[in-house]
């Protein structure tokens, strides 16, 4: 009998842990943008993999270099030509951690801020990378947003001498998931 | 004094029509999916089956090619923008992003028809708890199958 009232009383306590799960999505955005004096870069991908799983905070997004889609067929195909080699390199991992997890309350409607730690693939390349952003809560849907930049020189991605002036070695990433429960 | 008559404005129109065909590459836009011939033309499955067994191969094969692919329709979200094409219950499939000018034909389709789809290989997606998709872009509508 001890032991049924010591289970209705910590049930609380560790129903939010069991509620927390692995959420995911297939067609998470990751957008790319770098302002030049010539014009600005934009491109979008709009099918990103993304599972976060609430219990440990450990993420891992996965991207298809090819779908990046820019407005102009020519950067298109100079992106994947000469910057990011995605004939060779066709995919760019992160996979990291939700830093302060514990803060994040998977169960309840809210805004939290977040921050995430982990490794960056890109072009045959791995480097840490720290970011932080916003993980909103809302009903069983968890929404991802951050931004952050990156230098293509770390990933060895080279800027043709004739759109030096032109191209920054300078990016930003935004990274904009909705995301919704694993079932196992 | 003849030639350098003909120099100069030969030389003008060289160099404008240079500007002009560099400004014309410069702002090309994307050619309109339905207006490019398919590099080949496969079933869902045997597309997923040749990323599974050969994915260095099928890369090779189908990686930025225009590609038709025909399967029944298992799976839509954002009604018209993404349509899955594969088996019902296989964890792998063909995730057509479809083309934003064919987001109204594309809304006709429903779960369970069978289509035939034309759009560019951006690659093969695996994922141990996703499974594993051929991912394609740009995607238009070829023809509703009886």
């Amino acid at each position: 009998m001890k032991l049924i009232y010591c289970l209705l009383l910590l049930g609380p306590v560790f129903y939010p842990a069991l509620e927390m799960g692995r959420y995911f999505t297939k067609n998470g955005k990751i957008s790319l943008y770098s302002s030049s004096p010539l014009e600005d870069i934009r491109a979008q991908n709009n099918s990103a993999t993304c599972v976060l799983d609430a219990g440990t905070g450990d993420i891992q997004l996965a991207v298809l270099m090819k779908g990046f889609e820019f407005k102009k067929a020519l950067m298109q195909e100079h992106f994947n030509e000469d910057y990011v080699e995605s004939d060779k390199y066709p995919r760019a991992v992160f996979k990291g951690k939700v830093l302060n997890n514990n803060a994040i309350q998977y169960t309840k409607d809210g805004v939290y801020d977040g921050s995430v730690k982990g490794t960056l693939t890109l072009h045959g390349e791995t480097r840490e990378v720290e970011a932080s952003g916003k993980i909103e809560v809302k009903g069983t849907a968890i929404h991802v947003y951050s931004e952050f930049m990156l230098l293509l020189s770390d990933y060895r991605i080279g800027i043709p001498a004739i759109a030096r002036n032109n191209v920054s070695n300078k990016i930003k990433i935004t990274v904009d998931c909705v995301l919704g429960p694993l079932k196992a | 004094m003849n030639l350098k008559k003909i120099i100069g404005p030969a030389l003008a129109v060289v160099i404008v029509a240079g500007a002009m065909y560099a400004y014309r590459q410069f702002a090309r836009p994307n050619e309109s999916m339905q207006a490019i011939k398919a590099d080949a033309d496969l079933t869902a499955d045997s597309l997923v089956r040749e990323f599974e067994v050969h994915y260095n191969a099928a890369n090779s094969k189908y990686l930025g090619k225009v590609i038709s692919v025909r399967g029944m329709i298992t799976e839509m979200d954002y009604p018209g923008a993404i349509i899955v094409l594969g088996g019902p219950g296989k964890p792998s499939s063909v995730r057509c992003y479809m083309d934003s000018a064919e987001l109204l034909p594309a809304r006709q389709l429903k779960q369970g028809m069978q289509v035939s789809i034309k759009g560019s290989c951006t690659g093969f997606n695996t994922d141990e708890l996703l499974g594993s998709d051929v991912i394609l872009h740009r995607c238009v509508v070829n023809r509703q199958e009886p």
